[in-house]
């Protein structure tokens, strides 16, 4: 993880998003509705509003499926909603009250697509080039913007190569400097990292974040990988069905999930059903279960005494301790079923009354047998209540 | 279960069908349609708005004529009335004319089916196979017409004059018996059926290699391996799991010889076998005054044929809907066919020299001989006279310059037409969209006869007057050939990733620029592919060419008729070497410049 300390680090560098500025992006009750073969409607996109100032880094994490790649071609103009607004700086590019609805090339976006469409009879150089000769740019400045560009991107010395001799790391970041060249400073992009190994989808993630800082963009970022969003994202919005689910800084989705879809989706969970028994104050609740009472935090509004509900505790918070002989609270014995070394943690699958099975985390200096008699630990805190289907 | 898998969740929450035509579908429904392409339109720019018109002009092209047709065959006299049937049946010689072009095609389909077939597999899944002729075999009928070829076997198989008779009869001399005429004669039913299916199978070969390219041949392993007999793994898994492809062979089978022109008019004129296509041309053009009444009346039997074969094509593919072929891109095993391999080869080559080298040779003796004998002079044969049958025939020349040009301005406009429409297709699928994709692609379903007609019935009169004008042939070669056109280009745009446009869209360029920038050199492998085709096509049309074209307007086609019928055989051996030559020639620039832009990594 020390990469994500550095990009902590440069993010701190950028300058503070102050909302006072014209945004980057508001989207306002965007409806996009598709039919499926059997006639039913299915909305695409709900209703969505969200505003992105500028220099913001917006993930939209969702499985496939959840309208986030629709939102974002509706952004682009790829996509037609049905209703609602979309202002880009200030101006609107779609408004079904206003009748407007402006093509894509009039909206100076920059679009980075999941299969990187680099026009392969063009050279990288012709490539980059080309959003700044159909805009018009002069001649005499194409050149320079477009070296300086790739010079940004560490890909000076492939413009005269064709994309199909390079390699897909490269090939992305000829898609990244082509969508930088020429924008009015809000970047889309499309899942850009799907198609590249694992390795080389961590180093352009960083290089993503670097090249933020330097020139300063707006991005939207689509994906379905939680690792991905968390490390770019300055707000990441969990999209469910067309609806954004929860928007907010990374740390608080995965530590205040809103609900239990988010939970799920971000992060792996443990889960246990069982009734409120008691509410106290400041969110503190007990709840009845197979496995006991366990004392909770209430993770989102209108639960009450009585209700059936879902305790969900993270792999890595449940602490790993010896059996105590009086079994405290929040406290169960378990029985080990299986250790996996993961390089930077052991993973442990565990059999625990009323649990089930779960999965527990552990620093990878300290191991397990198979078999031995252990207790695993959940402090309140990290025991989170929801409702046992969010919507 | 309380332990979750984030990633393996994701993937099953997916609701399925959410795709691009579900989409399009929801556009489709959600305001009214014409409403929603018009918005489009004007949102896309004036390029949206061309595509759509373009699509538009040529669906009417397609429409107006057949409606003409219609009227024509039903409500010939103003008011409906059955007249035209009436005079229709009681044409003399009608039921002896069907039964003759039910038997030629019927027996000529299950002579190419099984040739074809046989073909196809010696060629796919056995080491008889010759690489080059299997890229050539489904070329043939475009590297020299039917037309070329019929009259090459004339000149070859004539009962007095034919050469390979002269040669047959002289090694008879040589043994005693003397013979002053044949013995084989192409004037007859044999030789009829013969060409026939010459002309046929390469069709039969094409489609029949693509499923056998699409089907697994462990399928057919795993039947051997099981302990069938060849025999039995043939008739219980190959043929069946080739049923699709064969359904369309026949299908395209009954389609092209129930329009099929050039060789039963050159032959079954002189025997006297009257067939459908040639008796509608008859009536509409070499009659006077022209019998368009009956000819129409005539047509609805061509319309009703073709009509019932593609229903049972239908039949066929709903059939075989859950036998989707899975191949995975094995590499095919390869059967060693032993002692039989040459004899295999022999024949494949065989077939190629009949249907082509042989016709050639005979074009060219005759042009250089000057005149058609069995007595050549071999010393007096001059290179020169190889091309005087074009160049000395103002005519000639004239029908040839015409020819070329037609199918140069025709392919051009064809192949344009078709990739903006392709691409426009491809990003607005909406309902009209579909309809008029449809309708353009509808004169495959037909007969070229049936289109000829409807264009003379629609264009060569009063209001257009367009008779005996270069546009009326233009227009019904786009028209007759535009379905071929646009499946060129849906090909070539299908190799071209939607997102390399929407990039260049986003990037601020308009559509008129990306398709002039993106598209069309991305496409441009495919359309010069099908620029070639269409170019053939074009300059070697007979069916509706015999009926549009006139003294002011030659092409070849309806010249090497008319040259057929008053006997100048050099001309006519110069007319057809020269098509051959020039479809050779433009096929094989086509292919150079394919070969060459696809190699540049695209």
């Amino acid at each position: 993880m020390s990469t994500a300390v550095s990009e902590r680090t440069l993010r701190q560098a950028t300058p503070d998003k102050t909302p006072s500025a014209t945004p980057a992006l508001v989207i306002e009750n965007v409806r996009k509705e598709f039919v499926r073969r059997d006639g039913t409607k299915v909305p695409a996109v709900d209703n969505i509003s969200l505003r992105i100032e500028q220099g913001e880094f917006v993930v939209l994490l969702g499985p496939s499926g959840c309208g986030k790649t629709t939102l974002l071609r509706c952004v682009a103009g790829l996509e037609d909603p049905d209703s609602g607004t979309i202002t880009i700086n200030g101006e609107q590019h779609y408004s079904s009250g206003n009748r407007v609805n402006t093509s894509p090339d009039k909206r100076k976006l920059g679009m980075i697509f999941q299969s990187y469409a680099l026009w392969p009879h063009m050279k990288v150089s012709a490539n980059v080039a080309y959003p700044l000769k159909v805009r018009g740019v002069p001649k005499s400045q194409i050149r320079d913007r477009v070296m300086n560009v790739l010079e940004l991107a560490g890909i000076k010395e492939l413009a005269e190569q064709y994309p199909g001799q390079l390699s897909g790391g490269q090939q992305q970041r000829v898609a990244l400097a082509r969508a930088l060249v020429s924008n009015n400073g809000l970047v889309l992009f499309d899942e850009p990292l799907s198609n590249v190994d694992a390795k080389v989808r961590e180093q352009l993630r960083f290089e993503i974040l670097k090249m933020q800082s330097e020139i300063g963009f707006a991005a939207v970022y689509v994906t379905h990988d939680q690792d991905e969003a968390m490390e770019l994202a300055d707000r990441i919005a969990v999209l469910n069905s067309g609806k954004i689910s929860q928007l907010d800084r990374p740390e608080a989705i995965y530590d205040r999930p809103a609900d239990r879809y988010v939970a799920k989706f971000v992060g792996a969970t443990n889960e246990i059903n069982g009734v409120v028994e008691s509410l106290g104050a400041d969110g503190a609740v007990v709840i009845k279960t197979e496995a006991g009472q366990i004392d909770a935090l209430l993770g989102e509004e209108g639960i009450t005494v009585g209700d059936t509900v879902c305790v969900i505790g993270r792999p890595e918070r449940f602490e790993l301790r010896e059996a105590s002989a009086a079994g405290a609270k929040n406290e169960w014995p378990v029985e080990v079923r299986t250790t996996m070394f993961m390089g930077d943690h052991r993973g442990a699958v565990l059999r625990a009354k009323g649990w089930g099975e779960m999965r527990v985390h552990f620093p990878s200096s300290t191991d397990v047998e198979p078999g031995g008699s252990l207790a695993v630990a959940l402090p309140a805190k990290f025991a989170r209540v929801y409702k046992p289907s969010s919507r | 279960m309380t332990t979750t898998d984030t990633k393996a969740e994701t993937d099953t929450e997916a609701p399925g069908g959410l795709d691009d035509i579900d989409a399009e579908l929801a556009m489709a429904v959600v305001a009214s349609p014409w409403a929603r392409v018009v918005a489009r339109a004007r949102r896309g720019g004036w390029f949206s708005v061309l595509s759509v018109v373009l699509g538009l002009v040529f669906a009417i092209l397609v429409i107006y004529p057949l409606v003409r047709v219609l009227i024509q065959a039903f409500f010939g006299d103003g008011t409906f009335d059955f007249s035209i049937a009436s005079e229709v049946l009681n044409y003399p010689g009608l039921g002896q004319m069907l039964l003759n072009t039910v038997i030629l095609v019927a027996s000529s389909m299950v002579l190419a089916l099984f040739f074809g077939a046989l073909f196809a597999w010696l060629m796919e899944r056995t080491d008889a196979r010759i690489g080059r002729l299997a890229a050539l075999m489904p070329m043939l009928p475009m590297l020299m017409p039917a037309i070329a070829g019929a009259i090459g076997w004339v000149f070859l198989l004539a009962p007095q004059a034919g050469f390979i008779n002269a040669i047959i009869r002289a090694v008879l001399d040589f043994f005693g018996v003397h013979l002053t005429s044949g013995p084989l004669d192409i004037y007859s039913w044999t030789g009829l059926i013969a060409l026939y299916t010459a002309y046929q199978i390469p069709f039969a070969f094409l489609m029949i290699t693509t499923g056998l390219r699409n089907s697994d041949a462990s399928m057919e392993e795993a039947s051997r391996i099981s302990g069938a007999s060849l025999r039995h793994t043939l008739m219980r898994i190959t043929i069946p799991v080739l049923r699709p492809s064969l359904g369309a062979a026949a299908l395209y089978m009954v389609w092209f010889g129930f329009s099929f022109y050039s060789v039963p008019v050159v032959l079954g004129t002189q025997m006297n076998v009257k067939v459908l296509p040639v008796e509608i041309v008859r009536l509409l053009t070499f009659t006077y005054p022209s019998n368009t009444k009956v000819a129409v009346g005539l047509s609805i039997f061509l319309i009703i044929a073709i009509g019932t074969a593609w229903y049972f094509q239908g039949r066929i593919l709903r059939s075989n809907r859950h036998s989707s072929i899975g191949g995975k891109g094995q590499r095919n095993s390869i059967t060693r066919l032993g002692k039989w391999r040459r004899p295999a080869q022999a024949l494949l080559v065989l077939y190629f020299a009949l249907t082509f080298v042989f016709p050639l040779i005979a074009q060219i003796l005759v042009a250089l001989n000057g005149y058609w004998t069995t007595a050549i002079k071999w010393s007096a044969l001059d290179i020169t006279r190889l091309w005087s049958g074009i160049t000395a025939n103002s005519q000639a020349s004239s029908a040839f310059g015409t020819s070329t040009l037609l199918a140069l301005i025709g392919a051009t406009i064809g192949m344009t037409v078709a990739a903006i429409f392709a691409l426009y297709l491809r990003e607005h699928r909406s309902r009209i969209s579909r309809v008029l994709d449809g309708v353009i692609k509808l004169p495959a379903a037909l007969s070229a006869i049936v289109i000829g007609l409807g264009f003379v019935l629609a264009f060569a009169g009063p209001p257009f007057n367009l008779g005996n004008t270069l546009v009326i042939l233009l227009l019904c070669y786009l028209v007759l050939f535009l379905p071929q056109a646009t499946i060129a280009a849906d090909a070539a745009a299908a190799q071209v990733d939607r997102q390399l446009s929407e990039a260049s869209w986003v990037s601020g360029a308009g559509n008129a620029r990306t398709f002039a920038r993106i598209n069309i050199p991305l496409m441009i492998p495919g359309l010069v592919a099908g620029w070639g085709l269409l170019f053939v096509w074009m300059t070697g049309e007979l069916n509706a060419s015999v009926m549009l074209a006139g003294t002011q307007t030659p092409v070849v086609g309806y010249y090497i008729l008319q040259t057929f019928q008053f006997g100048g055989f050099a001309t006519l051996a110069s007319l057809a070497l020269g098509l051959t030559v020039l479809n050779i020639v433009v096929l094989s620039i086509a292919h150079f410049i394919e070969k060459r832009t696809t190699a540049r990594g695209i």
